[in-house]
């Protein structure tokens, strides 16, 4: 078979072009960030030079210290810290509670209230964006950690992927535990949602970088400089900071957490953002 | 009153509830593990949703009572020069978008799906775009495509006069169209990849016993083997690329002169600049409807082309 070997694996020209390919994409992909990182501590005189440079000639970490001063970037990422881990844990707790009940329970209306949530999923999250305006206006949650989170507390998507999960958990786990005399909010808490932690820990993920990366909503509903998230923050940043390299600092500081976590973490995280497509 | 028969056993497990009362009793426990969910649902989603669509027919602001005006917001939307100028930005945006977003990604999962070396750098490199928030993707490229910035500098270092980018209406929407699809790409890749990594050896194998090379095997195997991917790809690029709002609003505010301006955009300018409720809530109704469209159409599509 050894003619057939040689015609079903790629010449080794072949995978050099592939190579090559994928070479040029990858930095194409990464060279923006090398880019932020060495125009952060570059003067704005070095940094639009009509000859680009590559490499500054002496790095200077003053953008850092005035980015700072200028912009309270650090409320804005404790903002975000609370906004997306309150929205996390309270989304994935509801949404795990409800999956379980679509999964492995039955119920009057199952069906129809199931075809509701699954309808949710077609409906634009800017749909509803002005009324919630509205009638957050009139309860005073303007401003508030409370009006940035409630909206994003409901997922469907969470819903649906967590059904999924649990649907495919032997359902004699329940029937046994039913025996024993166990009530089913115990068999919920105590035996399938322990056993469900990947899901959870994908949709976890999911739903913290989704809230995470958000600006429509929470600029509308928390525009106030103290309240602002950090993505709320870096829109309007070049009106506080207009000069480049101060910018250029504030996206660093912004970007590497997530860099770091992601660097971590790669396969979960990789799972965790594709969590959408994970339904083969 | 209703007469229930037990079972044999004594767990109390009923294989089927004999009566109304006894099917909504059995439901209590359910119900308490789902209310949380649905009572947000309502309070978040339905309610304020019906709300929009209500909404949409008053003309409502800050601090005075709306006043019913019927069909005149839509009257207003549909003779709107301006709502059919980012109609037409958000489409053209979405069909390019899309087009790269769907075949760029796949030519490159094909390439990771084969043996070469570095495939967890490229992956790692690929992916880093991915996980920043589109404010910093949009920030950045706002910065690399600033008259004074590193782009321009590089193409006049190569003898081409320095270009307008987001002066020009058109340079602006494909440096949109550019970074959107930038930064999606690793994301599509990965999908891709792990459909591509499903498919099964003898697949290929069987091919290679027919004479096909490499690159045939890829054609006539992997491909068909991933079109319900290469389908919900499609899917989710078409419906997020409909909804564009931050690559505009924080490159080019729309401009130049609404060149780029999108669908929200419009939404966002009408409802929470000028505080119009009840026209932003109309275009909010038409975005509903025209994405609820797409997902049916999409819906029927997929049912004729994916066996």
């Amino acid at each position: 078979m050894g003619d057939v070997l040689a015609i079903r694996s790629l010449r080794s020209i072949d995978r050099l072009l592939l190579v090559l390919f994928l070479l040029l994409l990858a930095v194409v992909a990464v060279f923006p960030f090398y880019w932020l990182a060495i125009g952060s501590v570059m003067p704005p005189a070095e940094l639009f030079a009509s000859v680009p440079r590559l490499w500054p000639s002496e790095p200077d970490l003053s953008p850092y210290r005035r980015i700072f001063d200028l912009v309270p970037l650090g409320r804005y990422f404790a903002n975000s810290v609370i906004v997306s881990g309150t929205t996390t844990v309270v989304a994935v707790l509801v949404a795990s509670a409800a999956g379980y009940c679509f999964a492995r329970l039955t119920f009057f209306g199952q069906g129809v209230l199931f075809a509701l949530i699954l309808g949710a999923l077609m409906v634009p999250s800017q749909a509803t964006m002005v009324p919630l305006f509205v009638m957050f206006a009139n309860w005073n949650l303007l401003n508030s950690y409370p009006g940035i989170i409630l909206p994003g507390v409901v997922s469907a998507f969470g819903v649906f992927m967590m059904t999924q999960f649990f649907k495919a958990l032997p359902a004699e786990l329940r029937e046994a535990a039913i025996v024993d005399g166990a009530n089913e909010y115990r068999i919920f808490a105590g035996i399938y949602l322990p056993l469900a932690r990947p899901a959870v820990a994908t949709l976890s993920l999911f739903v913290f970088m989704g809230t995470w990366d958000q600006l429509l909503w929470p600029m509308i509903v928390a525009p106030a400089p103290d309240m602002r998230t950090l993505q709320v923050g870096l829109a309007f940043i070049r009106q506080q900071a207009p000069i480049t390299n101060q910018v250029m600092a504030a996206i660093v500081v912004s970007v590497i957490p997530v860099v770091i976590a992601f660097l971590l973490t790669q396969k979960q995280f990789i799972a965790g953002i594709a969590a959408g497509a994970v339904k083969e | 009153m209703a007469v229930t028969v037990e079972s044999v056993g004594t767990s109390g497990l009923r294989s089927r509830p004999t009566s109304f009362g006894e099917t909504l009793r059995k439901s209590q426990p359910a119900y308490i593990l789902l209310s949380p969910y649905l009572i947000l649902f309502v309070v978040v989603l339905a309610y304020p949703l019906l709300y929009a669509i209500y909404l949409s027919f008053f003309d409502a602001t800050l601090n005075r009572p709306p006043t019913f005006v019927g069909a005149g917001n839509f009257i207003q939307l549909f003779t709107d020069a301006e709502f059919y100028t980012a109609l037409r930005n958000t489409f053209f945006f979405a069909f390019f978008v899309v087009l790269g977003e769907t075949i760029l990604p796949l030519a490159m999962a094909l390439a990771m799906n084969e043996r070469l070396p570095f495939r967890a750098l490229f992956r790692t490199a690929f992916f880093l775009p991915v996980v920043c928030s589109w404010v910093v993707v949009s920030l950045i490229w706002s910065l690399l495509f600033a008259q004074q910035g590193l782009v321009n500098s590089v193409v006049q270092v190569l003898g081409v006069s320095p270009q307008p980018f987001f002066s020009n209406p058109g340079q602006a929407m494909w440096i949109l169209i550019a970074t959107t699809v930038w930064r999606n790409l690793g994301y599509y890749m990965v999908i891709y990849l792990a459909a591509l990594q499903g498919v099964p050896q003898d697949l290929y194998d069987a091919a290679s016993v027919d004479g096909a090379t490499r690159w045939r095997q890829l054609w006539h195997v992997a491909v068909p083997m991933v079109r319900p991917v290469i389908y919900f790809v499609l899917t989710i690029s078409i419906i997020t690329s409909m909804q564009l709002f931050i690559q505009p609003f924080i490159m080019t505010n729309g401009g130049p002169l609404n060149a780029t301006i999108s669908v929200v955009q419009l939404l966002y300018r009408h409802a929470f600049v000028q505080l119009e409720f009840g026209y932003g809530s109309a275009i909010a109704t038409f975005l509903l409807v025209l994405l609820v469209a797409v997902a049916l159409v999409n819906k029927r599509v997929h049912d004729l082309v994916v066996r």
